[in-house]
């Protein structure tokens, strides 16, 4: 069993996820562990999906690296006006947070299973 | 641009775990009604934070979920559900919310309205000599500061006596303001507006004035620094929740203050849109 990383579940599509078994917990529908086993096919499908069907590259260059941290395997950056491009359309941000987890850890679980 | 693949990524995130709990639901005893009004609810909340352009798929994903409704018995029932379930509240809110609101701002007016009839001006004067008395009361032992040398200085004692006298006029006024109006507003009212237009000129108002304002400038000054450093953390804490990059990282390297990162499996969410990309690099500086 390979272990996908929660992280996704803070995106605006996890939210709306959780925010829905929630509201299905509270009117007694599903209990919290079938909740549970569809947030955990949620990290597996999101991760897949990101991986495979998006192909777009971003860049940030030249922007002011406000704060950096690195705990328990995640890296977390605070990045000040950012030169942000996606492919070709730059986005134009003041303020960005990057929560990072480690693209190997997954990867060596995928090659062993 | 590349915001319209989120869409369909998304839309197909979703019919992918769907599909993959079903068997989970099926093991539980969860009727599929639920499953599908998971999908429904996920869907809705997803379309209605307008992080995507659903345009185009929106419209092909509600005649999914039509064309199912349709076809399943079931999932009508859970239509009708989700009806009785996002209804009521939208009906039940405004009655409720309005005579709580008339009741709420009524009673207040009314208040005021009572307060300021009645007292005319005399009605804020308490309070401030009532904290006059208290300043002059702590600050005369102490006599170090300035400030309360100069109080004890310029406040005679017969001040404070008809301070008190004033203050405890006010508070029978208070007590009475509801059903002696008449016997005791109307005295207190002619003894009141003529000191203040005397004290105008002689020492006591301006003293009131130039310490009240103090108090009040202090006050405002501690709420101030206390708001400041909220509204710093709050503003540190919200823009870093607003936008936010959740990635995997390749690579993090630095060679003194400037750094690298390979990222790659990405979901942004940038002022309130959402992105994603596959590869991602940055650099900065430190």
């Amino acid at each position: 069993m390979t272990h996908y990383y929660e992280l996704y579940r803070r995106s605006s599509i996890g939210q709306a996820l959780t925010d829905s078994l929630d509201e299905l917990i509270k009117n007694a529908q599903i209990t919290p562990q079938l909740a549970m086993k569809v947030l955990l096919q949620f990290d597996k499908s999101i991760a897949e999906s990101l991986e495979n069907k998006v192909k777009h590259k971003a860049t940030f260059k030249a922007g002011h690296l406000h704060t950096y941290r690195f705990c328990d395997e995640v890296w977390t950056f605070i990045i000040k006006n950012p030169n942000f491009k996606l492919e070709h359309d730059s986005l134009p941000v003041d303020k960005i947070k990057i929560v990072a987890c480690n693209s190997k850890k997954p990867g060596e679980a995928e090659n062993k299973s | 641009m590349s915001n319209s693949i989120v869409a369909t990524v998304y839309s197909s995130v979703i019919k992918d775990v769907i599909e993959n709990v079903r068997k989970d639901f099926d093991e539980n005893g969860v009727d599929q009604s639920v499953l599908k009004e998971l999908e429904q609810l996920w869907e809705h909340k997803i379309r209605a934070a307008k992080v995507a352009t659903w345009e185009a798929n929106g419209l092909s994903g509600e005649d999914h979920n039509q064309n199912n409704q349709n076809i399943n018995g079931g999932s009508s029932n859970t239509a009708h559900y989700m009806q009785t379930l996002q209804q009521p509240p939208m009906q039940t809110m405004p009655p409720q919310s309005d005579p709580n609101l008339k009741a709420v701002a009524s009673l207040p007016s009314l208040a005021v309205n009572m307060h300021t009839n009645h007292n005319n001006e005399g009605r804020p004067q308490p309070y401030i000599k009532n904290g006059n008395n208290q300043l002059t009361a702590q600050s005369s032992p102490a006599s170090s500061f300035p400030t309360s040398s100069d109080i004890s200085n310029n406040t005679p004692i017969n001040n404070q006596a008809d301070d008190q006298k004033i203050y405890h006029h006010h508070q029978h006024q208070i007590h009475t303001m509801m059903g002696q109006q008449d016997e005791y507003g109307n005295p207190l009212s002619e003894k009141l507006i003529p000191r203040g237009e005397n004290s105008t000129n002689s020492s006591p108002l301006p003293e009131f004035t130039t310490r009240s304002e103090p108090s009040f400038v202090d006050n405002d000054d501690i709420n101030s620094d206390l708001d400041d450093t909220d509204d710093e953390d709050t503003n540190a804490d919200g823009e870093d929740t607003q936008n936010i990059i959740l990635c995997l990282y390749d690579k993090v390297t630095r060679t003194k203050n400037k750094w690298k990162c390979q990222l790659k499996d990405g979901i942004m969410s940038v002022n309130g849109r959402d992105y994603l990309f596959q590869k991602g690099n940055g650099d900065f500086e430190f």
